[in-house]
Parts: structure tokens; sequence; C-alpha cells
């Protein structure tokens, strides 16, 4: 995907990009970041997806409307970016959930612990059990808006958070995480 | 739901099916009511739904990866100079 032209620019333009991305980057990052397992990567998906909505503003007018849209363009963005290193295998062991902390205090380490425990649960999902998850637990989005960032209808978004959610469950019961 | 006690046609498996719409209120009202009953009177299933809502409390409370201030800023950085096409004297930008 191309991902933009030099254009002239009205400042109020540029100002409506850096308030969506405020707004909304660590949702796109994080549905990024839950497919292509990679921190420069899921910068480059959101890089791409910020530009490509800066070419769409007319289209985003509709403030409801925004979220989705970012995050359903950061999702196919990224399945693009893993196609095209299929050859690459990921070890999910490697995943840094948080970044590396120095000596801190215990609950960090705990927390950081939890998080990457959840981290290997998730990436042992199907690629769409694991966004279906993402987008409604994670991030909170209505099951409608989950449907519309994956593109598929209310109910199939609603059994692939059913089974993501089952799936993480027995994978990490038993690990005194609750 | 066919038989006269619609409590009685809630099984444990038909339970875990129902989980998910019961978690997200999209069950009618009497089998909602229904699951309700089997829940209160079935250990199994009401654990299954206690560790249901933790792995989502997990998922909220842990499942984020967080972004430093750095790396938003770097982020901004590159997608505003994309976009405004400013700082870059020659900017190659592949065509579309
Ligand atoms: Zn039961």
């Amino acid at each position: 995907m191309t991902t933009g032209m030099a254009i002239r620019v009205e400042p109020a333009a540029l100002r409506l990009v850096e308030e969506l991305f405020v707004i909304h980057v660590d949702a796109v990052f994080n549905v990024a970041y839950r497919v292509v397992w990679s921190r420069p990567d899921a910068e480059d998906v959101v890089q791409a997806t910020f530009i490509k909505a800066f070419t769409r503003l007319d289209q985003l007018k509709d403030r409801d409307r925004i979220r989705p849209w970012l995050l359903q363009v950061a999702y196919r963005e990224a399945i693009t970016v893993i196609r095209r290193r299929r050859d690459v295998p990921v070890d999910p062991a490697e995943f840094p959930e948080r970044r590396a902390t120095g000596p801190g205090p215990d609950d960090v380490a705990v927390a950081a612990d939890v998080a990457s425990a959840l981290g290997r649960a998730l990436a042992s999902l199907s690629e769409g059990e694991r966004m279906a998850v993402v987008l409604r637990d994670v991030e909170q989005l209505p099951m409608r808006e989950v449907a519309t960032v994956m593109g598929i209808g209310r109910s199939a978004a609603k059994m692939r958070v059913h089974r993501g959610r089952q799936a993480l469950r027995s994978r990490l019961e038993g690990q005194d995480l609750w | 739901m066919v038989g006269d006690d619609p409590t009685a046609a809630i099984t444990c498996e038909l339970m875990a099916e129902m989980l998910t719409d019961l978690m997200e209120g999209d069950l009618p009202a009497e089998i909602e009511a229904a699951a309700l009953d089997h829940l209160a009177s079935c250990r199994a299933c009401e654990t299954v739904l206690a560790d249901t809502r933790a792995v989502q409390k997990l998922a909220r409370d842990h499942g984020r990866i967080e972004l430093d201030p750095d790396d938003r800023d770097r982020m901004l950085g590159a997608i505003l100079a994309e976009v405004d096409g400013a700082p870059g004297p020659t900017r190659t930008t592949e065509a579309e």
C-alpha cells in the first residue's frame, strides 16, 4: 500500500491529524502490534494508518466512525505486513510485553509477568480470535464496532470473542493470575 | 426452548455456549432468567463465568502495550512530515 503524496496542506488538516493521533494512537498501535508482534513494524502500521487517514479526512467527518475506520485500516495494513514476511517466524516467547524495566518495585515486575503470560496466551489464539478479543476486551470496543473493524457480522464477531476468551481461560487458568 | 420448564432445558453444555450472549446481554429475557437460575445452582458453570470475567479483566488491565512519549513523538513527527510534505526537500513518494 502506498502511503501518500506530498500535498500542500492546510494547517487545520494537520491539526486534525494530530488530534486524531493523540486520541487513537494507543488503540491503533495495539491492534497493529497484536498482528505483527514487533514494535518497529507496529509503528510503521501506525504511520501508514494516520497518513491514509489524512488522505480521507473528508470521509471522517462523522466522529463516531473514526475509530472503527482507523482500526480497520490498521488491521488490514498489519495483515499485509505479515503476509509480506511470511517466511520470518516469530517466536511468541520473545514478545516484549512491556519495555524491559530495570530494578523497580515488585508490583511492576509482577504486572510485567502477568502481561507476558497474557501476551503468550494471546499469541496462541488464531488470528481472528485474537483480534476479536483485543478489540472487545483490551480496547473495550462495543461488539458492533469489533465486527466493523474485522469486516464481519456481529454474530461472527461475537463467536470469535467467545472462542478467544474461552481459549484464553483454559490457557491461563491455574496460573494464579486471578 | 422445548418443554414446560425452561430452566430444565439449560444444560451445562448449553450454558457454556450461551455464556458470551449472556455477558453481552443478548439473551431473550426468559432465557436469561433461566440461565441465571442455572448459574445460581451450578457451581461448575458459575466458576466458568467467573473465570471468563477474570480473563476479560486481565485483558483490560494488562493487555495493552504501552507507548512511551518518545514513541509517540517519533511516530507523530514522521506522520506530520509525510502529510505536510515539508521538511525533506526532495521527498520521493511512491506513485499510486
Ligand atoms: Zn452448569
